[in-house]
């Protein structure tokens, strides 16, 4: 009974497999290989050396696809998760919790990330595995905010210029002034005007206030 | 036997000197060939004839019926699915350069167990021509570079030639009996005896309707006694009777065999071209193919009706 | 050329109303007045330093990367940088302000007091903290500007600078407003480009030049200021508004002096993109002045040049933002030097709603 042809995995896989050092052979491989996959499966995170998890990584993407496109009722398709998943409640997790989560996703089902090397000391590169959607909190745990850089301030002025400018221009366009535009939006709240409205409002305070500074005994009595 | 591979040998040896087809393929006779030919037909590649109904329309649903079986119909159309050799600017051109021999050269479906007719310019032959029937016992490369190998049994003396499929010196590509054996390569009939690969070259052809599920020839072949070629008891063939080995033969093959690749997903994968390349292929080539396929009928349409006349 | 005492003269005498000095401006001379400003800057800071004469120590607890720490520093003679250069190199380098007990304070600024310290640069994550090294950068950029003016044109030319108003970063570029003293002069690409490059040769020269900050009696600032007519008459105001009621704070890079309110950047090294972008006349209460536009980036942030080119044209465009002499009387750099004073207030605090995330 064969099996369909697999779409594209959304990775970057090595062109060849990697013999994963064991005393077994390629049957040891694939046994190591078995007890990751089924620890994805279970934990949703495990960490282990970068080249074991990048080799289970693709197994594990291959199980998911195979579900996710066939379903449980497909032998060939229960055959490969029965041989993979030892423990066969993992069987019932891939099909009744993982091919629901997975079932509208467009990008790769795992992610990995490379944790960073012990030194001094061996030089032994780790990772990171853990399926997409899991419960725990995300490995990198900030993502920077550059909304308030200089250089970011300067654009996102510009482009509200820009916006601006364009806005105008339809208008006119359509014979309509921007003040008429202006009054009748401060009622329905546009944004493109209500950015311009907030940053005039802005620029004005900043002047009062680096202007009012000059006194500071006002302020510090006032407050 | 040994007496018979020498004889063989030297034979070999009169064919490549006297007629020189080699320039077009390679010729070899028992125990001289050797090829390391690239396998494209995994266990996911289910052949056409395959019972389970829902195998073609099960792996892409955007891609039409008719593109479906281009997998099987011309699998060298399919680029290498190493990811290390391909060059999608050279496989776009090859497949122009494929498409465009298509159009000239009619090259039917065939499959490993097939028994064709191709004739091949040669200049040293009466009338710049000749004709050699025979048996597909395998069939690879990928590209411009797709190969088949047929043989046939001339004279108790066993005679292979190795086509490329879209070289210029092939004139007509005749398929004379479209069915599939159960394996998929049948170099072991090299060691069978001669009656399992003896075709008359004045065959007639057994009609096929387009269209139909290419039969499956479920003929088991009695193998001659060792020594063989290669260790037939390690590589799993259904098409073979008991293979009358001692016992030690088979426990050593059950030593070595490889049960978990069938679920090696991994390995299979990267042997496989994947279905968005395949669809983008088979999209390129989609309408260049439909106008073939209806010169074709429109050409064995005028033949028949001369033939009437 | 008359000597430098008379033309102070002159001025003293222009300064009590009388504007005959004007005519007499072939006496004054960018180079002499820049000189003599600086001998009083130096004499003045030798002077402050001289008052202290014993080494004081106060405590300085340090927050942030790389770890925690306790300074025991001297009173009134270590700077923030000085502590800086007993962490890591890269705090030296790349910290443009420092945060003294919650307050912008200046990196070359000594410390008065026990405190506790941070450092700030160009990629701070925390909205006002960014907004508040963004808005030193923007008014070193003007001094910037002040500094060029000063000294791009030829002798005959008496350069005075007026003030900026607040850095409003949003508006695409910082300004100065100068009396060049030539009505309707704009400069041509090629003067515009002679103008930065007057800039990168201070910004590219081998040293960095720091931002030296001095806070002085209004009388001694008189003195500095004395051949600037708009200078002269904004003293009085902003000593009255400081809080010790008499002083003003004035700045010094290279040998350019100007009143700030600041705080500026540590120094010009951290400036990397520079330009002058357009010079346009404007027409205000004290007749007609230049409003001097440029832009420039930090040395940590990363332009492309098509962005940069974008953001130049938009640089280019007349900057709107307050006259000299409009609504509040007073200027950024005349009133700016009590902001700092000011106690800090967080973005959530009611006084400062403007700072709140867009």
């Amino acid at each position: 009974m064969a099996r369909s042809v697999p779409p594209r995995l959304k990775f970057q896989i090595l062109p060849k497999i990697r013999n994963l050092s064991t005393p077994e052979g390629p049957l040891g491989r694939i046994k190591q290989l078995q007890k990751l996959v089924g620890a994805i499966i279970q934990y949703e995170r495990i960490e282990s050396q970068w080249s074991r998890a990048d080799e289970a990584r693709g197994y594990v993407e291959r199980l998911i696809q195979e579900a996710v496109q066939n379903g449980p009722n497909h032998k060939p398709t229960m055959e490969l998760a029965n041989y993979w998943l030892v423990d066969k409640d993992l069987v019932h997790k891939l099909f009744k919790v993982l091919v629901p989560r997975f079932q509208n996703y467009t990008r790769a089902y795992t992610s990995m990330f490379p944790l960073p090397l012990k030194m001094p000391g061996r030089v032994n590169y780790k990772a990171v595995l853990e399926l997409k959607g899991n419960a725990y909190p995300h490995v990198v745990p900030h993502h920077h905010d550059n909304h308030h850089t200089l250089l970011n301030q300067l654009l996102s002025a510009a482009n509200d210029e820009y916006r601006q400018q364009k806005l105008a221009e339809k208008l006119s366009a359509l014979n309509i002034s921007m003040a008429q535009f202006g009054d009748e939006d401060k009622a329905t709240g546009d944004a493109y005007s209500g950015a311009e409205e907030d940053g005039k409002g802005r620029t004005a305070a900043d002047d009062n206030e680096e202007a009012a500074g000059g006194s500071p005994d006002k302020t510090t009595t006032a407050a | 036997m040994a007496a018979s591979i020498a004889l063989a040998r030297q034979i070999t040896r009169v064919n490549i000197n006297n007629t020189k087809i080699c320039r077009l393929s390679t010729v070899c006779t028992d125990g001289a060939f050797c090829n390391a030919s690239l396998k494209r037909y995994s266990d996911v590649a289910p052949s056409r004839s395959d019972p389970e109904p829902d195998v073609v329309e099960s792996h892409n649903e955007t891609l039409s019926n008719a593109q479906a079986h281009y997998r099987y119909i011309f699998p060298e159309i399919l680029p290498n699915p190493d990811s290390t050799r391909r060059n999608k600017v050279c496989e776009m051109l090859e497949r122009n350069d494929m498409m465009n021999r298509r159009s000239v050269l009619e090259i039917p479906e065939f499959y490993v167990g097939s028994i064709l007719a191709v004739t091949a310019s040669d200049k040293y032959a009466a009338g710049n021509t000749s004709r050699f029937v025979g048996i597909c016992i395998d069939r690879g490369g990928c590209g411009l570079r797709a190969w088949f190998i047929l043989r046939n049994v001339i004279d108790d003396q066993g005679i292979e030639i190795m086509y490329e499929m879209y070289s210029p010196m092939i004139r007509e590509i005749q398929m004379l009996k479209l069915e599939k054996r159960l394996d998929e390569s049948l170099l072991y009939l090299r060691d069978a005896p001669n009656e399992y690969s003896t075709f008359d070259f004045d065959m007639a052809e057994v009609p096929h309707v387009a269209g139909d599920h290419v039969p499956i020839n479920p003929l088991k072949v009695k193998l001659r006694s060792r020594p063989w070629l290669e260790r037939y008891e390690r590589q799993d063939l259904k098409g073979v009777e008991d293979l009358g080995l001692a016992q030690k033969f088979y426990d050593r093959a059950k030593q070595l065999a490889t049960p978990w690749e069938k679920y090696d997903i991994m390995k299979q994968y990267r042997a496989t071209v994947t279905a968005e390349d395949q669809d983008e292929v088979f999209r390129d080539i989609h309408e260049k193919q439909q106008q073939i396929e209806q010169a074709r009928i429109v050409r064995r349409r005028r033949k028949k009706l001369q033939s009437n006349r | 050329m008359t000597s430098v005492g008379s033309s102070r003269a002159l001025t003293r005498y222009a300064a009590n109303g009388s504007h005959k000095w004007f005519s007499s401006q072939s006496c004054l001379t960018n180079t002499e007045v820049r000189k003599q400003r600086n001998k009083a800057f130096v004499a003045e800071k030798k002077r402050q330093m001289s008052l202290i004469t014993r080494v004081e120590k106060i405590k300085v607890e340090f927050k942030g990367h790389p770890e925690d720490t306790t300074l025991i520093m001297n009173r009134g003679l270590s700077t923030p940088y000085n502590c800086a250069m007993h962490m890591e190199e890269l705090l030296r380098n790349r910290s443009a302000l420092a945060l003294v007990d919650g307050r912008p304070w200046d990196m070359h600024r000594p410390l008065v007091k026990d405190c506790e310290l941070q450092f700030l640069h160009f990629q701070e994550q925390i909205p006002y903290l960014s907004n508040m090294v963004n808005k030193a950068f923007w008014r070193s950029g003007s001094f910037l500007l002040g500094y060029i003016m000063d000294r791009a044109f030829k002798d005959q030319y008496y350069v005075e600078p007026h003030s900026w108003p607040a850095p409003d970063i949003r508006s695409g570029s910082f300004i100065c407003d100068i009396d060049l003293k030539m009505d309707n002069w704009t400069p041509n690409e090629e003067e515009r480009n002679c103008l930065t490059r007057i800039g990168y040769n201070m910004l590219l020269s081998t040293s960095s030049k720091v931002f030296e900050r001095l806070e002085v009696d209004a009388s001694v600032a008189q003195d500095m200021f004395a051949d600037n007519r708009f200078k002269l008459e904004q003293i009085p105001d902003i000593a009255a508004k400081s809080k010790s009621q008499n002083t003003v704070t004035v700045y010094k890079l290279d040998d350019h002096i100007d009143i700030s309110g600041g705080p500026m950047i540590a120094n010009s090294g951290l400036v990397g993109l520079f330009a002058v972008s357009a010079v346009h006349p404007i027409d205000t209460k004290f007749g007609r002045l230049h409003r001097v536009q440029g832009l420039a980036l930090p040395t940590q942030l990363k332009i492309r040049s098509w962005t940069w080119k974008l953001l130049l044209e938009r640089a280019a465009k007349y900057n709107a933002t307050r006259l000299p002499g409009e609504v509040p009387s007073s200027d950024d750099n005349i009133s700016g030097s009590q902001t700092i004073e000011q106690p800090f207030l967080p973005p959530s605090g009611a006084s400062r709603p403007q700072e709140a995330t867009t």
